[in-house]
């Protein structure tokens, strides 16, 4: 029986071994209906095997994987007309035109589109992706960037519910890089967008969820904030002016701090504070307001972006 | 792989993409290049009387052979490189990646590469030399007789079954060796083995050879002799013929089904 709602990806206990090497070993994972969903992790921690799993080009050793709540190892073309796929790099035949490959591509999904409507489909898509010009040019004549551009405009020629795009910005420069957030953001109203990168930056902008995967299995799932998890205590304090030795050896002797960095910023000093007790804020600031020598210009909790927690959550299973 | 709820999902729209190749001007390059190949190689024999050896008569049952000996060479080289390259590269997997079964995959590979050299490398360029051969041998002193047209395209029709089975044998061998090389290798060698002359093996006469047997020392081929008015080869080549590309493509696709692309 199909499930009409919940996860459009649910994947559970996902082993795939070749000969000695193990690719997964027990993955986990729940994308959610509708969201944008980076799949994150390092080389080798398993993202295109389980992309692959999904898409039933591989076979898992065991395990289960859905997808739209049905079987995903046995649901065949029809799930698949569903589903926009990027490989990660991308090989179509290299002796055909963009055109051809895009008109390839739409005539294998059900119905097949019929020639006009074929034409408009491909036509837009190619400006979508800014391939504009380059459409009568033969795909081994692509630059790695365009065969990527052409990657993209084929997995959308179906009109997916389920975009799986493995590490769409690779071999792109920055701006193609933004015209893939742009097209991910273009997209996101009608289509599920579960994709792999190595860009953080990109990911914290566009993504609503995220998976960390190492080794072969999950590490951290759940929601950009989830995953940046709960203020670690490290506060960042600009002062002006010269604050006297002193006043550091006070601040790094009080018992609730664990350390105190400075470093010079021009007519600034910037201090960042890190907290053994996390509720000792509001004592840390009366040690730095109206001290001799310097003022306090600005105080707040330090941000703590993705790549920090990234780094944190995958240095756990590093070189495993 | 994964079992396929409808075994021939998405097969008509891989099909028309694969025989595009064969239909655009590329394909037309193609046809033009195999017919004025053939034809020339048959002209130079016929007015020159050049014998490159195995081409000894100058006629329209000559010509049957000849087309199918080309075009035998021909169904191998074309078919090797798209199975072989298309599942190392990656193309494979990104085909079925879509919403066709491997089922289609394999079943519209065997049959675009068959029509495509049955049309292009088959019954072009032999109606090509249909229409040019009977004037030549008549300004020569020859009066052959003109062989129907019906007979010769029969004729015509069983080359396109062999070059058909060549082409589902490639298909196999390439869905289970994965190696251009070998594959090319080892489908050269089936062609002189599956066209060895009858009298070599007693259970020779199953073999497609019967049909067509090029390497007949003296006399008319059966197909030959068939396009003037004598008896087709023997009906058990056909029906081994027609079994065997179908066990081959069988073959072909159960292995394709588990494939990991």
């Amino acid at each position: 029986m199909a499930k009409t709602v919940g996860p459009i990806i649910e994947v559970s206990g996902l082993y795939k071994s070749y000969g000695k090497v193990e690719a997964l070993r027990g993955m986990d994972l729940l994308v959610p209906r509708g969201t944008v969903f980076g799949f994150l992790g390092p080389n080798g921690a398993g993202k295109s095997t389980t992309m692959k799993i999904l898409m039933g080009l591989i076979r898992p050793t065991r395990g289960e994987a859905f997808l739209f709540g049905r079987d995903a190892l046995h649901a065949g073309p029809a799930a698949r007309s569903r589903i926009g796929y990027l490989p990660q790099d991308p090989e179509f035949h290299t002796d055909r035109t963009v055109r051809e490959i895009l008109k390839f591509a739409g005539r294998l999904y059900p119905g097949g589109m019929n020639p006009l409507t074929l034409r408009r489909r491909v036509d837009a898509l190619i400006e979508q992706v800014g391939l504009v010009g380059k459409d009568r040019r033969r795909v081994r004549a692509l630059s790695g960037g365009e065969r990527q551009r052409l990657g993209i405009a084929q997995a959308l020629i179906g009109k997916p519910d389920l975009l799986i795009l493995d590490e769409p910005s690779a071999g792109l420069d920055p701006r193609g890089r933004r015209e893939v957030i742009d097209l991910i953001n273009d997209v996101r109203q009608h289509t599920t967008v579960f994709y792999s990168t190595h860009i953080l930056d990109d990911v914290q902008r566009v993504s609503d969820a995220v998976a960390v995967v190492g080794g072969g299995r999950m590490l951290a799932q759940g929601s950009i904030g989830d995953i940046l998890g709960t203020p670690i205590g490290t506060y960042t304090a600009m002062l002006r002016g010269k604050p006297a030795a002193a006043l550091r050896k006070r601040v790094g002797a009080e018992p609730w701090v664990a350390s105190v960095e400075t470093v010079r910023r021009g007519e600034l000093e910037e201090w960042t504070v890190r907290l053994s007790d996390d509720s000792a804020a509001d004592r840390l600031l009366p040690l730095l307001v109206g001290q001799r020598g310097c003022d306090l210009v600005e105080f707040h909790l330090s941000d703590r972006s993705l790549e920090d927690a990234y780094l944190e959550i995958v240095g756990g299973v590093h070189g495993e | 792989m994964a079992s396929e709820r409808r075994y021939l999902a998405g097969f008509g729209g891989y099909l028309w993409g694969e025989l595009l190749p064969w239909l655009g001007w590329r394909g037309l390059v193609r046809l033009l290049v195999w017919t004025g190949l053939v034809n020339l190689v048959l002209y130079l024999d016929v007015v020159t009387d050049w014998d490159i050896g195995w081409v000894t008569l100058e006629s329209l049952d000559e010509a049957v052979d000849l087309v199918w000996l080309f075009a035998a060479l021909g169904a191998i080289v074309v078919t090797v490189g798209p199975v072989v390259s298309e599942r190392r590269r990656g193309t494979a997997g990104w085909v079925v990646s879509k919403p066709v079964s491997r089922g289609s995959y394999i079943v519209g590979k065997v049959v675009a590469h068959s029509l495509g050299v049955a049309v292009s490398m088959v019954f072009i360029p032999g109606l090509v030399v249909y229409q040019w051969l009977p004037d030549v041998e008549h300004v020569r002193g020859f009066a052959p007789p003109t062989p129907e047209l019906s007979r010769y395209l029969i004729a015509l029709g069983v080359v396109a079954l062999v070059t058909t089975f060549l082409v589902a044998l490639v298909v196999m061998l390439g869905t289970l060796i994965k190696r251009r090389g070998p594959v090319t290798g080892v489908s050269f060698f089936l062609l002189i083995f599956v066209f060895t002359p009858p009298a070599v093996f007693s259970w020779s006469k199953y073999l497609p050879g019967m049909l067509i047997d090029w390497q007949r020392p003296t006399g008319l081929s059966p197909l030959a002799n068939y396009v003037f008015g004598g008896p087709m080869g023997p009906s058990e080549a056909i029906w081994v013929t027609v079994l065997a590309i179908g066990v081959f493509t069988a073959i072909a696709a159960a292995s394709f089904q588990r494939a990991e692309l």
